[in-house]
């Protein structure tokens, strides 16, 4: 991957690599826009619960309960369960962004969501050096957002309209495969990779995504244990 | 109305968690194991998020000869040799389409 050496090359250069992952992003909006509409919710209840919580998979948890007339408070924990891993992409994203100013931080903060602290970090761990970081993180974050909204508002303006035969969202699966692979530099990172897989698939039953923290905490901690110290 | 005062309170605390570390904890020394532990972070946590999807059909586990399985196979290789995420996605996608078209042909 190239450095980018001005604000703008960062910001443009994030964008065009993001081009790639909005076909992904696209059907899975559709797929949350309807899901909505099912439910009763207005296309700008709809937009607004887009815009306010940034996050598909805790979008269609919290539908998926208020379909079932869940409790309040059900509601508010389970959503915020599968949202966990951000703690874990803040802690992560945090080595790299930690010198830029407070508002910048409180802008990528509200903005952080998977695929572009996937693509950031992958670039962050090759040119850790690398200046714009902040710029080049708002590219792939501005990119997600709009495109997000703009599918959320496809899916409860105008329903099914791409043939969910074509299963365009097993693009989102295959970029973070995309990304994980150059991320395994040696042996341990494999091993780590695949105990993480592994539990992952294993744990789905588990409620609310807690299976993903179980896997990516054995996963951690076999890169913990057999990993070299040398930072 | 309500309810989207029940989103926004949603993204309140979803705020909370987004800015844990990259705002709160900003200036909390993390020690040698955690810093440790962050360098596999990418590798696990994005391997534990796109596995179930490839190896799960309908909630079932499925590590039947399925086009998921193939197409995640292109792309594992794809993702090896050019390093290049648009690359890989065009290879899972059309080795995806095509194993299904031909597995297909094979059901008939």
């Amino acid at each position: 991957m190239t450095k980018f050496s001005t604000e703008r090359a960062a910001f443009l250069g994030a964008i065009r690599e993001f081009l790639p992952i909005v076909p992904g992003v696209i059907p899975f909006g559709i797929v949350y826009g309807v899901a909505a509409t099912d439910i009763g919710m207005t296309p700008f209840e709809g937009i607004i619960m887009s815009i306010f919580m940034l996050a598909g998979a805790a979008q269609l948890v919290t539908i998926e309960l208020l379909g079932r007339d869940a409790a309040l408070w059900v509601i508010l924990v389970s959503a915020t369960v599968v949202n966990l891993r951000f703690i874990i992409y803040s802690a992560s994203l945090s080595q790299y962004l930690k010198p830029y100013s407070l508002q910048w931080r409180l802008f990528l903060g509200y903005l952080l969501t998977d695929q572009p602290y996937a693509l950031s970090i992958a670039y962050f761990t090759e040119n850790p050096d690398a200046p714009h970081k902040q710029w080049y993180h708002f590219g792939h974050s501005l990119m997600l957002w709009t495109w997000w909204v703009i599918a959320s508002a496809m899916g409860l303006f105008l329903g099914d309209v791409i043939p969910s035969e074509w299963n365009l969202t097993f693009a989102i699966p295959l970029m973070f495969l995309a990304i994980a692979v150059p991320a395994i530099k040696d042996w341990t990172y494999l091993l780590a990779g695949s105990v993480s897989a592994i539990v992952a698939v294993l744990a789905v039953p588990l409620p609310n995504n807690t299976g993903l923290l179980l896997a990516v905490a054995c996963g951690l901690m076999v890169g913990v244990i057999l990993g070299k110290d040398e930072s | 109305m309500n309810l989207i005062l029940l989103f926004f309170v949603l993204g309140l605390f979803f705020l909370l968690e987004r800015l844990s570390f990259l705002v709160f904890l900003s200036d909390y020394e993390m020690p040698p194991l955690l810093l440790k532990a962050l360098r596999y972070v990418p590798a696990t946590i994005l391997l534990a998020i796109a596995m179930p999807s490839i190896l799960r059909t309908d909630g079932a586990i499925d590590i039947s000869l399925n086009p998921k399985i193939i197409a995640a196979c292109f792309a594992i290789i794809a993702a090896w040799r050019t390093r290049q995420i648009f690359a890989t996605i065009i290879a899972g996608m059309l080795a995806f389409w095509l194993s299904d078209y031909l597995l297909g042909l094979l059901a008939l």
